[in-house]
């Protein structure tokens, strides 16, 4: 039993803390160390890295630097910078930040600057007096926002220097928008070195089905002994680097010892489990759904976290499926099930009002007028009175599932003017599913006549 | 009962002593589906492993109190008199707070829970994207719990891990309220106590309460649930609604007019009851006045009578005859297109042109798009020419237009200050319902100078 849980343990630390392993993208892996190798050796340079969210931006680059890092050359001629736009929402705090982590502090302790630009060339002058010749590297999350800067003067001077090539600088950026060219004024823009890297998602289900089979394997014995030296190799550097928030949580596999027996047992059992093909396919349909490692990643712990809860020995396909089919339902749906006959009426209405009107906007008038003409006719749904109907009706603005149109307050509440904010077919699905629903409110589900 | 050892299952095994949490989990549900129940069970279970902090996202109207309340809490620091109630650190970036949460013990783990999470989209566009990647910016195991009513595509996050707490079935409900069975039992009792004075009296429905044991409360409670639940299933509501009727229920029992056991006759005795509370509360709390639902005053009468009551609340409205007119006439100005006036209101308005007879297929009518707004001239000439009889434009006339507008009957909807140059405009505020209702009590037959219904 202990065992299990050491393996629930080990495998969902490493699903969660593993930010440096990369899946995929090997070329553009390798660009990324090519440039970051380059700006080791003195030679300035910029570069994008464009991707969808949530495709390993942050991990192509974690995992690129780690390789460098068992580079001797590498850990002594460059110092790294990373910066957030997220944390980092000003150009002065991300100056404040430069400074610390270049453990320049004291040095500018009690200098007045007149410009950005000035304080940024005494930070790099500072650099160079530190005798060597020292690479700067400047890996830029969130790189979008740091357009939306003021005049967008740090980017502007991190360009400026790295195309002037007075010190040899390498700026990263990181984003998730397509068009993040355009945000970049004219200035900024022609300092730029225009090399852009696109992470593009490769969707072949026989990689992404290799990947989960290998995050639910236990590593082989051999593979401990490879984390071991590397683990070495890694102690040697850091005292340069401990600043990097990647590092601060390292996935350490050394730290967990298995059995041989266990190993092979579990590994055997994850085979087998594999070998399902009703999950195999449960799993493709999902692939199809959303084809990212993250998500994956994310199924994945869901799926481990079963493992405790009834003292099962080993992994169920047949919960698998069952997440997956989870997952793949609509929140708002599940939501609408959950809400009162007298809602889900009003959201019949609604739904027959935007079928008839084209997705005109409707005031809480409009659909009272339909509803009570199907409430005359109904047996289980008369006599409900205005007040309590208008309530409900507030209650689908609360749920936001529908939202108002044009500037509130101006009329009486009746008459505010509300859009949907889903779909009929939304409606019809949850129509579907709702329990003890009375037969005539699903008949008038169907059809708009009465 | 009130918490869902389901949801607790799921948060538990996500959340385990030792083990790697997940960046963020979404709770959702329902408002009073026991989310924060669920969730506030879960944390005192693990009081002793794990460092948690529950916020509510209502509470924080700057970004400064939640940093401060989460690490206030995590560094363990109480505000009190000696440290004259000042927090742990003055935090308003979210760069310090992770400075702060990065200076905490790695050997530990924390969560942060946030209640009413749909409110932090108002906040600053970085706190949900940082709160969603609390592992990623400070290398602690950290998690974090949203607790929201709405969908999560609502928000715009990267996917998370979703829990649902569904809401409760008409059985789980009925378990839950029969949890107040003993206080209710109590209460009934001490009323007797209060109310009579005659000792064998006393006994004898002393006696009876005795006999209405958990099976005829549980009988009360489906009744009662077969009338509200398709209205709604907020907890709190129906439960203060089923405590509140709970006494006319009973009441005829006690006075030996109905057996305990005769099912039939208790239910014909209540559901009247049941459904003018259903309609006259309109589910709102505060109408609920104690002296309503005092069992012994209700009996068939008086529950027709309110019923009645409410349906002529325009009836007994006190109004001089006149400003009844205005009144009318305010709601047809405001609901009427002005060009139709002359067709309406003027006995010889010439051969009407035949229009082309448009086949009936619109639906809309100009009542369920609310007032327009009229000229005080307009409304008098309407007023003029629903009125048989002959009155002066005096000054007393002209102040019951103010009138209706202190009753907020009337609006001004533009040009107030305006009144003498005639630009000012007005609104009539009353419904379809009402404006009929008062046509009533004048003798006007409303419907019949409505466009809407020629």
């Amino acid at each position: 039993m202990k065992n299990i849980e050491n393996i629930r343990k080990f495998l969902k630390e490493r699903l969660q803390q593993d930010t440096t392993t990369l899946y995929g993208y090997e070329n553009e892996r390798n660009q990324v160390i090519d440039l970051l190798a380059r700006a080791a050796n003195g030679e300035s340079n910029s570069a994008l890295l464009v991707g969808p969210r949530k495709c390993g931006k942050t991990t192509l680059v974690n995992s690129a630097i780690l390789r460098l890092l068992q580079r001797e050359s590498f850990v002594t001629n460059t110092s790294i910078i990373s910066l957030n736009g997220l944390v980092h929402i000003d150009d002065r705090s991300a100056l404040k930040s430069i400074t610390s982590q270049m453990n320049l502090n004291r040095e500018v302790e009690g200098k007045v600057f007149n410009s950005f630009s000035e304080n940024l060339s005494f930070l790099l002058s500072c650099l160079k007096k530190g005798a060597k010749n020292q690479g700067l590297i400047f890996i830029i999350e969130e790189f979008d926002l740091f357009c939306a800067h003021h005049n967008q003067t740090l980017l502007y001077n991190l360009f400026d220097v790295a195309q002037s090539a007075q010190t040899p600088i390498c700026v990263l950026g990181l984003t998730q928008r397509l068009d993040v060219m355009e945000l970049l004024e004219k200035r900024v823009k022609s300092r730029f070195s225009h090399r852009q890297i696109f992470l593009l998602q490769e969707n072949n289900f026989n990689d992404y089905l290799e990947i989960f089979k290998k995050l639910l394997k236990l590593p082989k014995p051999y593979e401990f002994d490879e984390w071991k030296s590397q683990k070495m190799s890694l102690e040697f550097s850091e005292t340069n680097v401990t600043k990097l928030p990647f590092l601060r949580r390292i996935f350490d596999p050394t730290s967990f010892n298995f059995h041989k027996n266990s190993i092979t047992e579990w590994n055997k059992s994850i085979k087998k489990l594999c070998g399902d093909e009703k999950m195999v396919k449960s799993l493709e349909s999902f692939f199809h759904f959303d084809s990212s490692i993250a998500s994956l990643k994310l199924l994945m712990f869901q799926f481990i976290s079963k493992l405790s809860i009834c003292n099962y020995e080993k992994l169920r396909s047949s919960d698998l499926i069952k997440l997956i089919e989870r997952v793949k339902e609509d929140d708002k749906v599940t939501l609408i099930t959950g809400l009162s006959v007298l809602e889900v009426c009003l959201l019949i209405a609604i739904k027959h009002h935007c079928d008839i009107y084209d997705n005109d906007p409707f005031n809480f008038e409009i659909i009272f007028t339909r509803f009570d003409k199907f409430s005359v006719k109904s047996t289980s749904m008369q006599n409900i009175s205005r007040e309590t109907i208008l309530r409900c009706f507030e209650n689908l603005r609360h749920l936001e599932l529908i939202a108002p149109v044009g500037i509130e307050g101006k009329v009486q509440k009746e008459y505010q003017m509300y859009k949907s904010l889903i779909f009929a077919s939304q409606i019809d699905d949850a129509v579907h599913k709702y329990q003890n629903l009375p037969t005539e409110v699903e008949q008038w589900a169907k059809s708009s006549l009465i | 009962m009130d918490h869902n050892p389901n949801v607790i299952n799921k948060l538990s095994s996500h959340i385990s002593k030792d083990e790697q949490f997940p960046n963020c989990l979404y709770l959702f549900g329902h408002k009073s589906t026991g989310k924060s129940v669920c969730l506030q069970k879960f944390l005192k279970d693990s009081e002793d492993w794990l460092c948690s902090v529950v916020i509510q996202a209502a509470v924080c109207y700057k970004s400064q109190i939640l940093y401060e309340t989460v690490i206030n809490k995590f560094f363990n620091h109480k505000l009190s008199r000696d440290n004259n109630y000042e927090s742990y650190a003055k935090i308003d970036t979210v760069e310090n707070f992770l400075k702060y949460l990065n200076a905490l013990d790695p050997a530990k783990s924390f969560l942060i829970a946030i209640e009413n999470a749909e409110r932090l989209r108002d906040m600053e566009f970085n706190i949900l994207p940082i709160l969603t990647k609390l592992q990623e910016f400070t290398g602690l195991n950290i998690s974090c719990v949203l607790v929201s009513h709405i969908a999560f595509s609502k928000f715009d996050l990267s996917p998370m891990i979703k829990i649902h707490v569904p809401d409760f079935s008409k059985a789980d409900l009925i378990a839950i309220f029969s949890n107040d069975y003993e206080s209710l039992q109590e209460e009934i009792i001490a009323d007797i106590h209060k109310s009579l004075f005659n000792e064998i009296e006393q006994n004898q429905q002393l006696e009876i309460v005795k006999s209405l044991d958990q099976e005829f409360y549980k009988n009360y409670l489906s009744i009662f649930l077969n009338v509200f639940y398709k209205v709604t299933r907020d907890l709190s509501e129906l439960q203060l609604l089923a405590n509140k009727c709970y006494k006319s229920y009973y009441a005829p029992v006690l006075r030996r007019e109905i057996k305990v056991n005769d099912v039939t006759n208790l239910w014909r005795n209540i559901t009247k009851l049941l459904k003018t509370t259903l309609n006259s509360s309109s589910l709102r709390i505060q109408n609920l006045s104690a002296s309503e639902f005092d069992g012994k005053q209700v009996n068939e009468d008086s529950s027709g009578e309110r019923k009645k009551n409410l349906r002529t609340f325009a009836q007994t409205l006190e109004l001089p005859f006149f400003a009844k007119y205005l009144l009318i006439a305010s709601f047809l100005a405001s609901h009427n297109d002005a060009k139709f006036d002359k067709r309406l209101f003027m006995k010889h308005h010439g051969k009407e042109r035949k229009r082309q007879q448009k086949a009936k297929v619109s639906e809309k009518l100009n009542i369920q798009f609310g007032p327009k707004s009229f000229t005080i001239d307009r409304l008098l000439a309407i007023f003029y020419a629903i009125l048989d009889e002959k009155v002066g434009l005096t000054c007393n006339l002209l102040a019951q237009i103010s009138t209706l507008v202190d009753l907020n009957f009337l609006t001004f909807s533009s040009g107030e200050n305006n009144i003498m140059e005639g630009t000012a405009k007005l609104q009539s505020t009353i419904g379809l319902d009402f404006a009929i209702n008062i046509g009533r009590v004048v003798g006007f037959n409303v419907r019949q100078y409505l466009t809407d219904f020629h």
